[in-house]
């Protein structure tokens, strides 16, 4: 075997270590890196924000730290699940940006070969296609991998906050 | 260039600060200490390792600058070359090159100086005179050969003339300087600590200290903040659910804690006004220089401490407002003669703590401010019309008027028409205010009053709907009722109402902020807000209390956002927007005529 196969090997392997965190929105899965999340907390108290968008919930207070949470329901016009919703915030830490983002269920970690995810969605879905990493199969069940960096927006929040500064 | 090797320069660059801030204190003190030999040690040392550190990571130009100065004063150190004022100001100026290299390396890694000026006036400064400066040990081998005093006088005075050194100041100096070292040769041989007890008081002082990023304080102060509602929490309930004494008595300590460590927490943002009143030493020397002046500096609670943010944006302030006194206050040496005074000038800087407040005053016994001079400018600038009736203290304010500078001829340190105003507006801005005491013939006092931090302000709670808003209460001006009924409607502009003969513009926060407006009242309850520019009412549904507040920043996403300025965690643990009044009403604004009114008249008034 030559050298180059042996690292894209080595590459390969370290890719089948990845995991994500799964979760549900309305009555699909979907997954995040599970590097991305910081926590997973109840829904907390929240504070509105006059005049936010729609799926801008408001701000809480995360000991001592404010922070955003959004409902990734309605930012994604998913709709929510009615029966069996075990609605939580998942506070995730992306490039230094604290955000929460509501979800209908979370439900287990994921570790995801690079081999079972197919990289143009092949499935229908509720989402805009530019949020969406990836497409995992597991059995006969899909999970649509999130591009939340993409979906919150996060390279505008950083140009903007480096515009105030 | 790699990662690792970027961060070592970057590192380099923010901890060359400190030694630049160390190095042109040294200087300046070699200015009055020139025998000092420790200090020539300290500043080898400092110029050493700048040189040593800078070679290292790779700036080579800051190497180069910094071997040649390294060499004067190694020059200086050994005695081969004696300290001048002119050595001190080429030094000074090495200081300020060094600093322009950090800075710009700061901003573009691979930047470029131009040295060779600074470098050839280095390198001269130390060629000019090796064979003027005979020391002393050659001078004591004279004497005992048998010449008098006067011929080695002579010689030396000659010698110095010839290499048309400063020839006038030059001949006491040398005098005193002969003098002076022949006497410190015997002492130090009889007593040889005598030297050093300057600086070893002086190095004790140089407590260990680490560099922490400010965000990590930052977040100390949060989660201790938090600890602390949660103890308050415990610390209510405590006798109803704990039976245990030993229990109760350890959570009563615990709130004990809890605050030491709060406060503690607290003080880590804080830092000495020291460095940035030896920065002003620095600008009353070159000013007074320039000038022709003589002036004496005294420091005052160079000790006190405040917030570092605060700190920062207190600097430039106050290098106007210094060289305003050394320029515009303090007379030329022969006037001072002639009006009985001492003909050297003093200006005093002071800063003290009061109450939550920091009190930075600065003060000179030069011409004070003379309200007839001020009047006569102010009516020529058409700042104010001739009949205005104004009293001298509002007269001597107008000097904070943005465009308004006295001096007959602007000069190179300042009177650009920039300044006092700058100085109001950054004050202001830090929610802090200026005050004005001057007296013709005695002088002029500046008090700088600014909130020791920046993280804590008074709020007023108010209620919308069943939302909590904070207003900052430095933005209210006075709090009021109005009945309802003399609220008049003038749809599609605005609604408007008289307060005391005034007629000012109404605003309602409700709808401003997304919330009904409750039209069943009687009476609003209204805010007052007087700013520069424009003066306006704000209905609230509700004033719930004053309180401090401690202000958090918002998330990235909603940080910036048009009127608000943070927000605060509430006794209840949940957190509540500040709102900037201004900032929030000032589109209502735009170009309106009574606005330009407003301002005028504000400006006949303020």
């Amino acid at each position: 075997m030559s050298k180059e196969s042996l690292e894209n090997e080595k590459k390969a392997s370290n890719k089948t270590m990845e995991r994500y965190l799964q979760f549900d929105l309305g009555n699909e899965a979907y997954a995040i890196h599970l590097l991305s999340v910081k926590e997973v907390i109840p829904l907390p108290e929240t504070t509105p924000i006059p005049n936010s968008p729609s799926f801008y919930i408001g701000i809480m207070n995360l000991r001592g730290q404010i922070i955003s949470i959004i409902d990734l329901r309605k930012k994604l016009n998913i709709t929510p699940k009615k029966i069996g919703s075990e609605e939580a915030v998942i506070i995730i830490q992306i490039e230094g940006v604290g955000i929460g983002v509501v979800v209908d269920s979370i439900n287990k970690v994921l570790n995801i070969g690079s081999t079972s995810v197919s990289e143009v969605p092949e499935v229908s879905s509720q989402v805009n296609a530019k949020f969406i990493e990836g497409v995992y199969h597991e059995d006969k069940n899909l999970t649509i991998l999130l591009d939340l960096s993409n979906v919150l927006n996060i390279p505008e929040i950083k140009k903007m906050q480096n515009k105030a500064a | 260039m790699d990662d690792f090797e970027l961060e070592l320069k970057l590192d380099f660059l923010n901890e060359s600060e400190d030694l630049l801030e160390k190095a042109e204190n040294a200087f300046l003190r070699l200015e009055t200490e020139r025998e000092n030999s420790d200090l020539l040690n300290e500043i080898f040392r400092l110029a050493h390792n700048l040189k040593g550190t800078s070679k290292a990571v790779g700036f080579d130009q800051l190497a180069e600058l910094t071997h040649v100065a390294e060499n004067l004063i190694l020059k200086l150190k050994d005695g081969s070359l004696k300290t001048s004022n002119s050595i001190v100001s080429t030094l000074l100026e090495f200081k300020d090159k060094v600093n322009e290299i950090v800075t710009g390396l700061k901003a573009d890694i691979n930047a470029k100086f131009n040295i060779e000026i600074l470098k050839k006036k280095i390198e001269a400064e130390i060629e000019v005179k090796p064979n003027i400066e005979i020391s002393s040990a050659a001078i004591e081998s004279l004497k005992e050969s048998g010449f008098s005093d006067e011929t080695i006088q002579q010689v030396l005075d000659t010698n110095r003339v010839e290499n048309n050194q400063e020839i006038e100041s030059i001949a006491p100096v040398i005098k005193l300087e002969t003098e002076y070292s022949i006497e410190n040769d015997e002492s130090f041989e009889k007593n040889p600590s005598i030297n050093q007890v300057k600086p070893k008081a002086n190095s004790s002082d140089s407590e260990e200290s680490i560099r922490v990023k400010l965000s990590r304080i930052d977040k100390i102060n949060d989660v201790i903040g938090e600890l602390v509602i949660l103890q308050t929490v415990i610390h209510q309930r405590r006798f109803e659910f704990i039976q245990d004494d030993l229990s109760n008595k350890s959570i009563g300590m615990m709130g004990k804690l809890f605050k030491e460590v709060q406060e503690l927490a607290m003080s880590l943002r804080l830092l000495p006004l020291k460095p940035t009143f030896q920065k002003m030493t620095r600008i009353v020397r070159d000013t007074s220089k320039l000038l022709g002046k003589d002036i004496n500096l005294s420091l005052i609670g160079e000790e006190t401490e405040v917030d570092k943010t605060v700190l920062e944006k207190i600097a430039d302030p106050l290098v106007h407002t210094v060289r305003n006194a050394v320029d515009h206050g303090i007379e030329m040496p022969e006037e001072r003669l002639a009006k009985g005074k001492d003909p050297k000038g003093n200006v005093e800087l002071m800063a003290y703590h009061e109450g939550s407040n920091l009190v930075i005053q600065v003060t000179d016994d030069g011409k004070g401010i003379d309200p007839t001079v001020i009047r006569r400018k102010a009516i020529e600038k058409n700042i104010i019309t001739s009949n205005s009736t104004l009293s001298d203290q509002e007269i001597k304010e107008l000097i904070f008027h943005p465009g308004f500078s006295t001096k007959e001829q602007v000069t190179e340190v300042s009177g650009r028409g920039v300044g006092m105003d700058v100085v109001k507006t950054n004050v202001e801005n830090l929610g802090g205010e200026v005050k004005l005491m001057s007296k013709v013939g005695q002088g002029s006092t500046l008090k700088i009053i600014l909130p020791l931090t920046l993280a804590v302000i008074q709020g007023i709670v108010i209620k919308a709907e069943e939302d909590k808003f904070v207003l900052p209460l430095s933005q209210i001006f006075e709090i009021t009722q109005i009945k309802t009924v003399e609220v008049e409607q003038f749809s599609g502009i605005a609604s408007l109402f008289r307060l005391r003969g005034e007629v000012l513009p109404l605003f309602f926060i409700n709808k401003k902020i997304g919330k009904k407006i409750n039209n069943d009242l009687t009476s609003h309850t209204v805010i007052i807000v007087r700013g520069l520019h424009y003066a306006f009412g704000v209905v609230v549904d509700d004033i719930l209390n004053q309180q401090q507040i401690v202000i958090k920043t918002l998330g990235e996403d909603i940080r910036g956002k048009k009127g608000i300025i943070g927000s605060a965690i509430m006794s209840d643990g949940k957190p509540s927007l500040i709102l900037d009044l201004f900032e929030l009403f000032k589109d209502d604004f735009k170009e309106s005529k009574g606005h330009q009114k407003y301002k005028e008249r504000n400006l006949k008034i303020a």
